[in-house]
């Protein structure tokens, strides 16, 4: 082993005690010649010390995990956590296959093709093709001959109806989309005829062929649909289409719709290309869904009712303009090292925008005022999560160019402020060519100032409600922040006074003067000799710490100074019957009383000789209160049990204990309480809020999953 | 002697942590109320653990207050220093108790100097923080992994333990390296 790597393994010896004691001896003395030696024992100390808070703070995370996974366990129930480890594994599925879920084809049908068809008539036949550059390599005829079941379907023409069928055609009929011989709108029952081939098998099976003219089609699958009512071919409406979506494996964007045309000699031609584009059909804008994509999984998923649509808008609105006011986590520098006074904390002021879309802007959007436009179709509602995705600038480029086809916007997504996986999602948005809607320049400036107005408006509005809120709030939690501060305080108080008393007994065994008390700390290390007060102060001031028998002896006088500290223990009857239990000890001759904490009914402390305690103890159980007191409490064991007491005895009782702060202390203790408890749901309350509040930043405030700037936690 | 101090003491200490978390909605809401978020009351918090442990781990130490009560009131403590070193005014809540006089900094006994100590720790910890991912495992496996020397070894993908004995001290002396470094820089 190297040299260096020796006097490491050394130096750990002698840190941990394993070093034989010979060596040890050697090792010390050497150390006190050897500064160097000196420096690297005491730096190999301090990476000892890293190490072990680094490993304290590991363990300090895993618990704070552990901690919040118990309470949401608590607070959602297994089958809550069972839907999000489902909504996560799905969302993986996606992202591996981005094209999956999106990959069915719209299709609008059109009436009346069938009367081309010479043979049957009647024939609605479809095919999903594009042109082949390959040369015919088999038969171009061939015989059509069914032998794949037909799907018959008994519909109400007069009702919206959406079916689909076994090879997963999702065929979608307005109600009177079928008109009788007469081109009136049919009414009564009517039979639709399905007839699918879509995969290769059955094509084959089926007997179909895929040519177009001289042309071989590379097809997407074939369908044909008839519709019949008393033996009568129906035809459809040409304003009232059927939208067909066609289950697709991959998805092809140079597919074009073909019409089948029955020849003389009974093998079909497909004719008629027409690419499948331009058709975008709006839909009530309130009934598609905007929200961050998980949202209402999520909602659901933390127990609220997801279908009040009341509850999940004003929850995910109440964050706008959110943006603007939180600081997000900023990585601390892996190399550079920035010096720090007492602290390494990663975080620091940056806005969200560039990450998270402003719930105000979705408010801005998903209105009454934008109904008709690209905004309210399924297409614009399929995109919205990805957009969620690639933030505000994205969401821009749609609600600023409502004139454009939704796949030119696509287009110019792609080349702005997205990479990556985003990207691709983006690029095959653009591949569908999905169309536009006609909108006038007016109504498209209209819209565009709406957009921005509504969307500072309602951000600025809302963030002014939370904050009054939440100020209100704050201004009722300062009482109980207070409280806890003044306990602080309060001990800070009792310990300096303690330590006073202390050291003033101390000096006076050892026959020290000291008529200006205790040094003041800020000079005594300075003036003193290191013998001297020093010594003693510290001694006291650990004897007071750790509340034990203070023994210390000058070297140069030979007299000793002992305060004892003497253990007490206080044992209330039923002590869990209580739903609160105090326990005081009042000093004679300190202002403020000591509140002593327990385990298990057993209340533990430790008394000082110089000091006489007096005991007040209070139970509260919902209204009622229980009291007991004992004055000159000896150290040793006490057991007892409290009387049940009125409020105006109670106030009595306390007024009487203790000297003028101590009782004042414990009358404004005993009026805390009761407040507390009477504001405890409102604070179990907001925290339950803020519990939400907390969820939601975590879930759609908090990363940017696709640009990969940060990480989850 | 409080459950959680005796826990801590023998040594059950992940038990013990997550029934300290339960005081973590309190500071929690003191930071998000006074300007800061819920990653900063998370690492607030966690550095109050910190102290609270080691404090409880050292001898003769008696707690005595409420450990709920302690860590909020170091959490208070860290927290207006770090919104001071982000040269971000203080609120006024943090700063004054309910007469308007100006509280104390050492509201517990012993906690500014235990903080002097953790600022010094914490840049060994930088130090440990800029190891290779693999050096730094191994050191805390080591030392505070509770496992055998052959199970690190077997785990870190080392031939013999020798190895991983050997591989330890240039761990070590690459941190020691990296603090000395660190110090210097601080000193400069």
């Amino acid at each position: 082993m190297r040299t260096e790597l020796e006097l490491i393994q050394k130096i750990e010896a002698w840190l941990d005690g394993s070093m034989p004691a010979e060596d040890r001896r050697l090792f010390e003395e050497n150390m006190l010649r050897d500064t160097h030696l000196l420096e690297e024992v005491a730096l190999q100390q301090e990476v000892m010390n890293g190490i072990e808070s680094a490993a304290l703070r590991q363990k300090i995370q895993r618990a704070g995990r552990r901690w919040s996974r118990a309470r949401n366990l608590r607070n959602w129930g297994g089958a809550g956590l069972a839907v999000i480890v489902l909504t996560a594994a799905i969302f993986l599925l996606a992202k591996r296959h981005p094209a999956s879920p999106h990959s069915n084809i719209q299709a609008p049908i059109f009436s009346g093709t069938g009367t081309r068809d010479t043979i049957i008539p009647t024939n609605n036949g479809f095919t999903l093709s594009i042109p082949n550059t390959q040369p015919p390599s088999y038969g171009t005829q061939v015989r059509t001959k069914t032998t794949i079941p037909l799907q018959s379907f008994h519909i109400n023409p007069n009702a919206d109806t959406v079916i689909e069928t076994a090879a997963g055609i999702i065929l979608s009929i307005p109600a009177g989309s079928f008109l009788d011989s007469g081109g009136q709108a049919v009414t009564g029952p009517i039979d639709l005829v399905i007839h699918e081939a879509l995969d290769p098998a059955s094509i084959i099976k089926e007997g179909l062929s895929t040519r177009s003219g001289d042309q071989l089609l590379e097809t997407g699958g074939m369908f044909y649909i008839d519709a019949i009512k008393d033996r009568q071919t129906l035809k459809i409406d040409p304003s009232r289409s059927i939208y067909v979506q066609v289950p697709a494996n991959r998805y092809q964007p140079d597919m074009q719709l073909f019409t089948g045309r029955r020849l003389a000699d009974g093998t079909i031609d497909w004719q008629d290309p027409r690419p499948m584009e331009h058709y975008l059909k709006t839909v009530d804008i309130h009934q598609l869904n905007f929200y961050p994509p998980g949202y209402l999984d999520s909602v659901r998923s933390w127990g609220c009712n997801a279908g009040d649509r009341q509850f999940t808008d004003s929850l995910y609105f109440s964050f706008a303009g959110f943006s603007s006011l939180v600081a997000a986590p900023n990585p601390p520098p892996a190399v550079d090292y920035i010096p720090r006074d007492t602290l390494i904390l990663d975080s620091s002021v940056r806005p969200r925008y560039d990450c998270n879309i402003d719930p105000a802007s979705i408010k801005a959007i998903w209105n009454d005022s934008f109904q008709n436009t690209l905004l309210a179709t399924r297409e614009f509602e399929a995109r919205m999560p990805y957009i969620h995705m690639g933030g505000p600038k994205i969401l821009d480029l749609y609600v600023q160019n409502l004139d454009k086809s939704l796949s030119t916007i696509d287009s110019m997504a792609t080349t702005r402020h997205i990479s990556g996986e985003l990207q691709q999602i983006f690029r095959y948005f653009t591949a569908r060519h999905d169309g536009k809607l006609p909108i006038g320049i007016q109504q498209l400036q209209q819209l565009n100032q709406y957009y921005s107005q509504k969307t500072k408006a309602f951000s600025e509005a809302v963030a002014r409600t939370q904050k009054e809120f939440w100020d209100r709030e704050a201004r009722l939690d300062k009482k109980y922040t207070d409280h806890t501060n003044d306990s602080i305080e309060r001990m800070n108080r009792n310990f300096q006074e303690e330590l006073d008393i202390n050291f003033r007994e101390a000096c006076r065994q050892l026959g020290y003067v000291t008529s200006q008390g205790r040094p003041s700390t800020n000079s005594y290390q300075l003036k003193l000799p290191a013998t001297g007060w020093f010594n003693l102060d510290k001694y006291v001031k650990k004897a007071t710490e750790s509340r034990t028998t203070l023994k210390v002896t000058d070297p140069q006088t030979g007299k000793m100074a002992v305060i004892q500290y003497l253990p007490v223990t206080f044992q209330p009857d039923r002590s869990k019957d209580y739903d609160r239990l105090y326990i005081y000890l009042l000093p004679d001759s300190l202002n403020s009383y000591m509140l002593l904490t327990g385990a298990d009914g057993v209340y533990t402390d430790k008394l000082n000789e110089l000091m006489s305690y007096g005991l007040v103890c209070i139970g509260y159980k919902g209204e009622r209160s229980f009291f007991y007191s004992q004055a000159r409490i000896r150290p040793g064991d006490h057991s007892f049990s409290l009387q049940p007491i009125d409020s105006a005895t109670l106030d009595n009782q306390l007024s009487k204990w203790g000297n003028r702060s101590q009782s004042a202390e414990m009358l404004q203790e005993n009026v805390f309480y009761h407040w507390e408890r009477q504001d405890r749901p409102r604070r179990l309350k907001d925290e339950r809020l803020r519990d939400l509040r907390d969820k939601m930043e975590r879930a759609f405030f908090n990363k940017c999953r696709f640009s990969g700037e940060a990480t989850p936690q | 002697m409080n459950p959680i101090v005796e826990t801590i003491r023998s040594d059950q200490n992940s038990k013990a942590l997550t029934a300290l978390y339960k005081h973590y909605p309190m500071v929690r809401r003191l930071i998000r109320t006074t300007g800061g978020t819920t990653k900063d009351a998370e690492d607030i918090f966690q550095e109050a653990l910190i102290i609270l442990i080691k404090k409880i781990r050292t001898e003769n130490f008696q707690l005595t207050a409420q450990p709920g009560t302690y860590l909020f009131s170091v959490s208070r403590y860290l927290w207006k220093d770090e919104l001071k070193r982000r040269n971000r005014q203080v609120p006024h809540d943090l700063l004054t108790d309910d007469n308007g006089t100006a509280l104390r900094d050492t509201e517990t006994p012993g906690l500014k100097e235990l903080l002097e100590d953790e600022s010094r720790i914490k840049l060994a910890e930088q130090a440990l923080s800029e190891l290779k991912d693999r050096c730094r495992e191994l050191l805390l496996l080591f030392y505070h992994g509770d496992l055998r020397l052959k199970e690190i070894a077997a785990r870190m993908g080392y031939s013999s333990e020798n190895t991983a004995k050997n591989q330890k001290y240039k761990c070590l002396e690459a941190a020691k390296n990296r603090l000395r470094k660190l110090k210097q820089t601080l000193q400069s």
